[in-house]
């Protein structure tokens, strides 16, 4: 792979707290790459060290095969963002204040330029008012029009969907799709929710207390060969002991009252079910869970008392 | 009070006055050597010495008209007398109008003068006492000092030159008491004032000097001139 | 720099609160001439009234010279709240409004951004003392006509010959804007500091208001400590009317704003180039 961003040992602290610990991250150009991670996990600062608003303590970060510290100019003019919300001049007309990004990105025939990224967007017609009259979801478009407005390479999107209806959300996910596919961006995005992230983007990583917990392609990391399965009963022993006699046991993860835990395939359900039923056990319920959403959703709910080992 | 000052200069000040010529003829012949020129114009230029007022020497024209019109115009801002130079000459005209006394002699610019006392008969005008040093040879005030009711003393040194035949000076100084000048700060918007200035005496004298050239005499100047304004 | 110099001039321009200053000058000069016109005569006898029991002053004292140093001697103590209103919001309202992060993301060097907005914050202040000099001495000769200029001073009149006063206008316009430069650097500093846009501005109003009544309170212990603060040097350009110049002292005191000015720039880049945008 040749990545087009990469961090090695990065870290931040704040006297001994540690924002981010240790981060080792590659994004590979022409890819969505997703950030995952509940609020707090460091994300953000990740994204704001990749973007120079925040230096590293340690470590050293890289786009485009350049060091950041040593090319920062070149690099940032190769990257179109919107960090936390896209916050603009109130004052100036959405027009005026693509006008004056556009100069700063040196956009190259700008006029035409902004009538491109405006319809790109859907705020034509708008442009001319202020922005403080502006929603928060036609600022969120102004925000996308003003980070493709000087065609970067990379476009680096800080949880673009918040505040966004669900009509938005979906051209939302549209453009990033557009932007990956027919015009070959690369697209870091961050957000919280693990559905967002794995209906787009390539390639994840969830960041959980400044550090990487899981990183690789999406569709391996949240595959449905490997879901975690509550298979409620009337008889949890009885099934544990005819599991075991099929020779199914290794599935099982644990017993619980009324349940039993197992990890397994999607295509192993049926003969489970099968397998349980010609037992005489009653069957209850069947929830199947992804490993890595089941984790997910542990960190997201209570991040302090989810350890990272668990998943691992 | 005037029969005070009268005796007492006739008994103390002036023990040599009955030895002397009548000041009044003195007074008189003084008078009508300037009443020759019945009006002029010059160039003049004014140089001040006024505790707490800096001003630079300003150059103008002056004008005069018998018996009393007097006018300098200039430029910009000055300070001058409150009594025109010609004043004293203005007083003594009608020597009937106040009681002379010869006071001595004294040597003023190196030149002996004779020092006469002129104390008005009314006491309606702006002269309470002028006290006379004049050149009894050439028939020229050399100076004068005057006190005034309503603004005190001034001295007046006359210096004369070319034409000291039509009783015109060369140049006339006037040295005059001037209150301590001081406003509050809020006032002067002077935030830059520092109590650790040098105090000022609260009162001092302010000398004026005008230096008069170019004189052209009796033109028969219009009244205009002495106009106010421009 | 040109384009960034541009962007943050058209910055300045669009924010409404840029025009404050101008109209805050505009309505107090109007006033003030309003004042004088028609009880102008009455201020200068009550400033006179010593001198006039001696002298005879004769001129037109009440000209637009004089309107102009008064207006300049009122203004200038408020100027600095003016521009505290606009420099102190340089970098702390980007901050405040979210628009630093995209700012600080575009291919220019912190350095440079900073750099422009100096310029334009001095550009800004040169301007707002133009205004102030074409108000006051445009409609003071408009209003009052020409004549010599009588410095007041609590306890000194000084008067200086109508073609002398023009270009010590000038050069008084010229050291009221190094002192209003220090101004400008000093919030610009408290300005980055923070991300509270009204916080430097208050700050920096404090910081001047306490600075000058130390310099003006009359306390041994004050006395000491005035050569020190930048207002006490602020005030310098009341000295190019004195007669005769004291340029050693107006110089030292010019020097010691441009080393005020390069000290609050220089802690100002060292803070914003290494600063962690966070918020």
């Amino acid at each position: 792979m040749n990545p087009i961003v990469q961090l090695q040992g990065v870290s931040k602290k704040y006297g001994d707290f540690a924002a981010v610990d240790g981060m080792n991250l590659q994004v590979a150009k022409g890819e969505v790459f997703g950030f995952l991670g509940p609020n707090g996990a460091g994300k953000s600062t990740t994204l704001r060290m990749i973007l120079s608003l925040i230096k590293p303590t340690t470590g050293s970060i890289s786009l485009f095969g350049l060091d950041l510290h040593q090319h920062r100019n070149a690099i940032l003019g190769r990257i179109g963002c919107i960090v936390e919300k896209p916050d603009f001049y109130l004052y100036l007309s959405g027009l005026d204040n693509l006008r004056l990004f556009g100069r700063m990105s040196h956009t190259r025939q700008l006029n035409e330029r902004i009538e491109t990224v405006l319809h790109l967007v859907g705020l034509k017609g708008r442009e001319k008012d202020r922005v403080k009259t502006y929603s928060h979801g036609m600022k969120q478009r102004l925000g996308l029009a003003q980070a493709l407005l000087h065609e970067p390479e990379l476009i680096i999107l800080d949880e673009p969907s918040t505040g966004l209806d669900p009509q938005g959300i979906i051209e939302l996910r549209n453009l990033i799709l557009h932007l990956k596919n027919d015009l070959g961006k690369t697209v870091i995005l961050s957000s919280h929710i693990l559905s967002e992230i794995e209906m787009i983007a390539d390639s994840m990583v969830i960041i959980h207390r400044g550090k990487a917990v899981v990183q690789g392609k999406v569709s391996e990391l949240l595959s449905h060969e490997d879901l975690q399965v509550d298979v409620q009963v009337d008889d949890p022993a009885a099934a544990e002991t005819a599991l075991h006699e099929s020779r199914l046991g290794h599935l099982i993860l644990e017993r619980i009252p009324g349940a039993l835990k197992l990890r397994c395939a999607k295509s192993d359900i049926p003969q489970v079910a099968r397998l349980l039923t010609d037992k005489g056990i009653a069957i209850f319920g069947l929830q199947a869970t992804r490993s890595l959403e089941d984790y997910f959703l542990r960190i997201t709910a209570s991040p302090e008392k989810a350890d990272i080992l668990a998943f691992k | 009070m005037k029969s005070f000052i009268v005796f007492a200069l006739m008994a103390f000040g002036a023990p040599g006055a009955f030895t002397q010529p009548a000041p009044k003829a003195l007074i008189h012949a003084v008078h009508q050597k300037f009443a020759q020129v019945k009006d002029y114009s010059a160039t003049v230029r004014m140089e001040f010495d006024i505790p707490s007022v800096r001003l630079t020497p300003v150059e103008g024209g002056v004008y005069f008209k018998q018996p009393d019109k007097f006018r300098i115009k200039t430029e910009g801002i000055i300070f001058l007398p409150k009594q025109n130079p010609y004043f004293t000459l203005q007083s003594i005209r009608d020597t009937n109008a106040y009681v002379a006394i010869f006071a001595g002699e004294e040597t003023v610019q190196s030149t002996k003068t004779q020092v006469v006392n002129v104390i008005p008969n009314d006491n309606a005008g702006e002269l309470i006492l002028a006290k006379l040093w004049i050149d009894p040879a050439r028939k020229l005030i050399l100076k004068s000092q005057l006190t005034t009711k309503t603004n005190g003393t001034l001295t007046v040194e006359q210096g004369y030159g070319r034409l000291q035949g039509s009783a015109l000076p060369d140049w006339i100084r006037f040295t005059i008491d001037v209150a301590r000048f001081k406003v509050p700060k809020s006032v002067a918007v002077d935030l830059s004032a520092s109590k650790n200035a040098p105090s000022l005496p609260a009162k001092g004298t302010g000398t004026i000097q005008l230096v008069f050239s170019n004189y052209k005499l009796n033109q028969n100047l219009s009244d205009a001139v002495f106009a106010q304004g421009k | 720099m040109g384009t960034l110099l541009r962007i943050e001039l058209f910055k300045i321009a669009t924010k409404p609160r840029s025009y404050i200053g101008f109209a805050a000058i505009t309505v107090i000069v109007l006033l003030i001439e309003l004042a004088l016109w028609l009880d102008g005569r009455s201020y200068l006898e009550f400033i006179l009234q010593a001198l006039e029991q001696s002298f005879q002053v004769q001129g037109n004292l009440l000209n637009g010279n004089l309107v102009s140093f008064i207006i300049l001697q009122t203004l200038i103590v408020q100027m600095p709240l003016l521009v505290a209103l606009i420099a102190g919001d340089l970098v702390s309202g980007e901050a405040a409004s979210g628009t630093i992060r995209l700012l600080l993301t575009q291919p220019h060097s912190r350095a440079s951004i900073l750099w422009a907005k100096y310029f334009a914050t001095s550009i800004y202040v040169f301007l707002l003392i133009f205004w102030l000099g074409l108000l006051a001495l445009g409609g003071g000769f408009l209003l009052f006509g020409a004549g010599d200029l009588v410095v007041l001073k609590s306890d000194e009149l000084i008067i200086l010959k109508a073609a002398d006063t023009l270009w010590r206008f000038m050069a008084a316009f010229g050291i009221a804007f190094l002192s209003l430069s220090v101004v400008a650097t000093f919030s610009l500093m408290l300005s980055c500091y923070t991300d509270n846009s009204i916080g430097p501005i208050i700050a920096s109003m404090a910081v001047i208001i306490l600075f000058t009544i130390i310099g003006t309170l009359e306390v041994p212990l004050f006395d000491r400590i005035k050569p020190f603060l930048f207002t006490t040097h602020m005030i310098v350009w009341r000295s190019m009317f004195d007669q005769p110049l004291d340029w050693g002292a107006i110089l030292r005191s010019m020097w010691i704003l441009v080393f005020h000015i390069a000290l609050f720039l220089g802690v100002s880049f060292f803070h914003f180039t290494k600063k962690d945008i966070q918020n």
